[in-house]
């Protein structure tokens, strides 16, 4: 797939968002005291000219694309970059595993296994600094969050409340 | 003179409070030499813990991140050619030849020498001109806020670097995300969607920690184990005072530039220090020596970065307009602990703006007492591995976020804009120009429906005031000049490919 489609694509996406929230905007209630200057005044002015940037950078990108039609290796996405989309998304989806675990199983138990996990996933470092790493920095931030700065850390919920509640 | 010797009996009063100078430089320090991190980072992750403490506390921990971390940018670009921050590209050019040859201890003391000097510049001159611009300020109606406003957005879409248009994109989706909620004049909800949770906007700290920290995280993440050789080995000698005479002039001229630009709304520490280079080597008797490792290359982006960052706090304390993406980051701090930055501020709260100042004098002070002795101490941070620093800042920026309101939504909000800050960089869209335009949109809209109102309408009225006018035709220029710049930009291109062509 070619960089260029990616980008055209992005930007064309924009536009349609842009186009949407705008009509959104033209169906918010409308007051005669404020006509002119209404609530949908502001959002479609901005959305309006973000239509025309996004429309302006899709247009662009058409253009790059065409004109790169001569030489399409350059422009195509390689292997580093499915890499990079792989190692991100793997990493996007550990965390989105962290937040559910965060509230559910409390800060402690989901912060040591979510650090293990990530150092894991990042291929440097020695391996028992990794599984020392984790404890070590969850016990610190504890500290700190829940004895030094008095901020509010989850608990999770049922037997792992109990088992925060003995924490901090 | 007053305000000042309360402020300072105030600082120095508490040890928490020195405390919180010294943290904030080495946490800048720290942020800034790790090439990705940046003060915007280390400014963020700090907003959350912020909330345990006075807003003076706060504000003295933001601005010696500031501080520190702008110095900080300058480590890892003499020793490992990688800017720790964008306003430190232009210290590599010089910093690192000097460092290859063998003269790294000079060249970072150069660097802060220099650093050192153009923050206590910039801070005197905000000492010196935030007053008086707020005092005039009082005399700014809505029109003249709406114009402020639009000229900040209109020139970090002209000096991003890359696309106008992208900026102005990314600008534009910043300032329609400051939408939802509740309109400010009317009342009525926008872009709910029927979510009651959505009716007070969406929350301003979670949204930066999401695109700045998370987002960065994950595409440090996806670039992989980058090897790069660094000089750790390192030991900071300041410049003696014949060097130093021999830099005075550029010095001088850094500085000024430096923070002329910085109170430009909207433009930074970044554009000062190319601006500055870019001086020097004009001034310079020998500008064939420029990128060979010359010490005024290092220099005159190293003292306008810094007197850049005393600049752009101007309009941000007097105007409450951010003068760059930190400060607008900074601007959400301010906001955590319901303090809204202004012309009102310097009269209501007098003590959190003099303390700040005296801070910043102090954050600059301390930073080349910290940076002689602790550079290599900063340099081994860059040996560090990204295992460890990336999951940390993941787990920092979860447990902040989740500290300010004690709720998951904020998580979530910050998750999504992770996603979004990492969507803008794979696409080259600015994230600076995404924030700067969420935290001017409220006030360009508020202010410019005010302003209509008060003049019945009538748009020629509005934009008819000599400063409005004034503010909006520089904004005019401004993106006039973004657009000429991307068109020889094209026009370059368009040459070299010719060439390569007729050459093939």
């Amino acid at each position: 797939m070619s960089k260029n489609i990616i980008e055209f694509s992005f930007a064309l996406g924009l536009f349609a968002v842009s186009v949407w929230f705008w009509l959104i905007a033209d169906g918010f209630p409308v007051s005669p005291r404020y006509e002119g200057i209404d609530t949908d005044f502001w959002p479609k002015i901005t959305f309006g000219l973000m239509a025309l940037t996004s429309g302006l950078v899709a247009l662009g990108s058409l253009r790059d694309m065409l004109a790169a039609r001569r030489v399409p290796a350059s422009t195509s996405v390689n292997p580093a970059d499915w890499g990079t989309i792989g190692r991100m998304s793997a990493m996007g989806l550990l965390v989105l595993f962290y937040f559910i675990a965060f509230g559910k199983v409390g800060f402690v138990l989901s912060t040591i296994v979510f650090l293990w996990a990530a150092s894991a996933m990042i291929p440097s470092g020695r391996f028992w600094v990794k599984v020392a790493f984790a404890p070590i920095f969850t016990a610190l931030l504890t500290l700190l969050f829940a004895y030094g700065l008095s901020l509010p850390l989850p608990r999770g919920v049922g037997p792992f409340y109990e088992l925060s509640l003995l924490l901090y | 003179m007053a305000e000042y010797l309360d402020a300072l009996t105030y600082i120095v009063s508490s040890p928490t409070n020195l405390f919180f100078i010294v943290f904030s430089v080495i946490w800048g320090i720290a942020f800034g030499s790790v090439p990705g991190l940046t003060g915007i980072v280390g400014v963020a992750l700090l907003i959350p813990f912020t909330y345990a403490f006075e807003s003076e506390q706060s504000l003295l921990l933001l601005g010696g991140v500031y501080v520190g971390a702008t110095f900080g940018g300058s480590i890892s670009a003499i020793l490992f050619n990688t800017p720790g921050s964008p306003e430190a590209a232009c210290t590599a050019l010089d910093g690192y030849p000097m460092a290859k040859r063998g003269e790294a201890g000079k060249a970072l003391g150069i660097a802060l020498a220099s650093s050192a000097i153009g923050g206590i510049f910039g801070t005197a001159v905000l000492m010196l001109l935030a007053p008086p611009m707020a005092q005039l300020a009082l005399e700014f109606g809505p029109p003249e806020y709406f114009a402020l406003a639009v000229l900040g957005i209109s020139a970090i879409a002209s000096i991003g670097g890359g696309s106008v248009l992208k900026g102005l994109t990314a600008g534009l989706i910043g300032l329609g995300i400051a939408t939802v909620g509740l309109d400010p004049i009317t009342g009525m909800g926008r872009y709910t969607f029927g979510n009651n949770m959505l009716l007070t906007g969406i929350s301003f700290v979670p949204v930066i920690i999401g695109t700045f920290a998370m987002a960065e995280v994950l595409t440090r993440v996806g670039e992989g184990n980058k090897s790069s050789t660094a000089i750790t080995d390192v030991s900071t000698k300041l410049p003696s005072r014949k060097e130093m005479k021999d830099s005075s002039g550029t010095l001088a001229r850094s500085s000024v530039i430096g923070a002329i630009i910085g109170a430009l709304p909207g433009v930074g520490a970044t554009t000062a220090s190319f601006i500055s280079y870019s001086e020097a080597v004009r001034w310079s008797r020998h500008p064939e020596k420029f990128g060979t490792g010359v010490a005024e290359g290092i220099a005159a982006p190293e003292s306008a970065n810094n007197s850049a960052v005393g600049g752009s706090m101007i309009p941000l304390l007097a105007l409450g307009i951010p003068g760059s993406a930190t400060t607008a980051v900074m601007l959400g701090g301010l906001t955590v602990h319901g303090i809204i930055p202004g012309p009102l501020l310097m009269e209501q709260n007098t003590r959190l703006v003099y303390s700040v100042f005296i801070a910043m004098m102090f954050a600059n002070i301390l930073m080349l007492a910290f940076g002689v002795r602790a550079a290599r101490y900063f340099a081994l941070i860059l040996t560090v591995p990204y295992a460890y620093v990336g999951p940390a800042i993941i787990v920092m920026c979860m447990t902040g976020v989740y500290g300010l309101n004690g709720n998951m939504v904020d998580i979530g909000v910050m998750l999504a804009f992770g996603v979004v800050g990492v969507l803008l960089r794979v696409m080259k869209y600015p994230v600076a120009s995404f924030i700067i335009g969420l935290v001017l949109g409220p006030i360009a809209e508020k202010s410019l429906r005010q302003g209509l109102i008060i003049a019945d309408q009538n748009y020629l009225e509005f934009a008819a005031r000599p400063i409005t006018a004034a503010l909006l035709l520089l904004s005019l220029a401004s993106l006039l000049y973004g657009f000429y710049g991307q068109y020889k930009l094209a026009r370059e291109r368009r040459n070299a490919t010719t060439v390569a062509d007729t050459a093939d």
